[in-house]
């Protein structure tokens, strides 16, 4: 379990994918399965958000919910490690426009999942912030 | 790091507030609304007439996905819950969050929305304090 300078990020998604990612991890092509060809706001990647409601927005029109339930987990990162992949541009944060509260997207490059996978720790919505 | 428990589906805290169903090429995916207080009869209309601007403006704009295909329905289950529904022939896109700014400041300005699914994005707190 990470206990230092830990950042915990929000994911919303059915929850197929959720326990494909909680047990198997990040999966490039499993992730192009949902998003290729169709519009994305940053391009291909993993979208993940500081705000556990924001994220159980996305949950709730995600495209792996159809006829399905959906769910949120957590990954929860060093901020050591996060800083280090924004140094490397593999993970973008930004506002969502025209929205005044407190919460951001990260978007995380596929070139970070290998990363993530190992050195990030994914759970289910533990449902504290 | 991750090498470890193995989680199931009942490990989940599962929403199920929102449905997606798909009838033929068409998704239909509907939400519900829960208002702070009551909504008065004028801001029924403006919620219904915001919803319905959002499509317009999705439709027409092709800024944000091209997918909406129906004006949406919006119907009022008590004074303050509503359930909306959109048509639409894929899931991904940024009218999210075009959907969610709209939502986001009909809540600020108009009637606070406490809950969306399982989301309490809408009650947000400004990031600036007012000017007093």
């Amino acid at each position: 379990m990470i206990s230092d300078n830990p950042v915990v990020l929000y994911h919303g998604t059915d929850w197929e994918s959720a326990l494909d990612i909680l047990n198997h991890g990040l999966n490039i092509e499993n992730l192009r399965a949902l998003q290729i060809g169709r519009m994305t706001q940053l391009g291909e990647g993993w979208y993940t958000t500081d705000n556990v409601d924001i994220a159980w927005y996305f949950a709730s029109i995600a495209p792996g919910a159809i006829e399905n339930s959906y769910t949120v987990i957590e990954m929860i990162i060093h901020l050591e490690h996060l800083e280090s992949l924004f140094e490397q541009r593999r993970v973008i944060k930004h506002q969502i426009v025209n929205v005044l509260f407190q919460g951001e997207q990260y978007w995380f490059h596929p070139d970070a999942f290998r990363f993530l996978n190992q050195h990030a720790f994914f759970q289910p919505y533990s449902g504290e912030e | 790091m991750n090498g470890k428990k193995q989680f199931t589906k009942d490990d989940l805290k599962l929403g199920t507030l929102g449905t997606i169903a798909r009838q033929g090429d068409v998704i239909a995916h509907s939400h519900v609304v829960e208002f702070g207080r009551p909504l008065t009869e004028a801001e029924r209309y403006l919620f219904s007439a915001v919803l319905q601007g959002f499509y317009y403006t999705v439709r027409f704009s092709r800024q944000f996905g091209t997918d909406l295909v129906a004006e949406p329905q919006i119907e009022f289950i008590s004074a303050q819950t509503a359930r909306y529904t959109l048509r639409q022939t894929n899931m991904t896109g940024s009218w999210k969050e075009l959907l969610l700014a709209i939502l986001t400041n009909f809540s600020l300005e108009i009637a606070p929305i406490i809950q969306h699914d399982e989301s309490r994005a809408f009650t947000p707190k400004p990031m600036f304090a007012e000017p007093s």
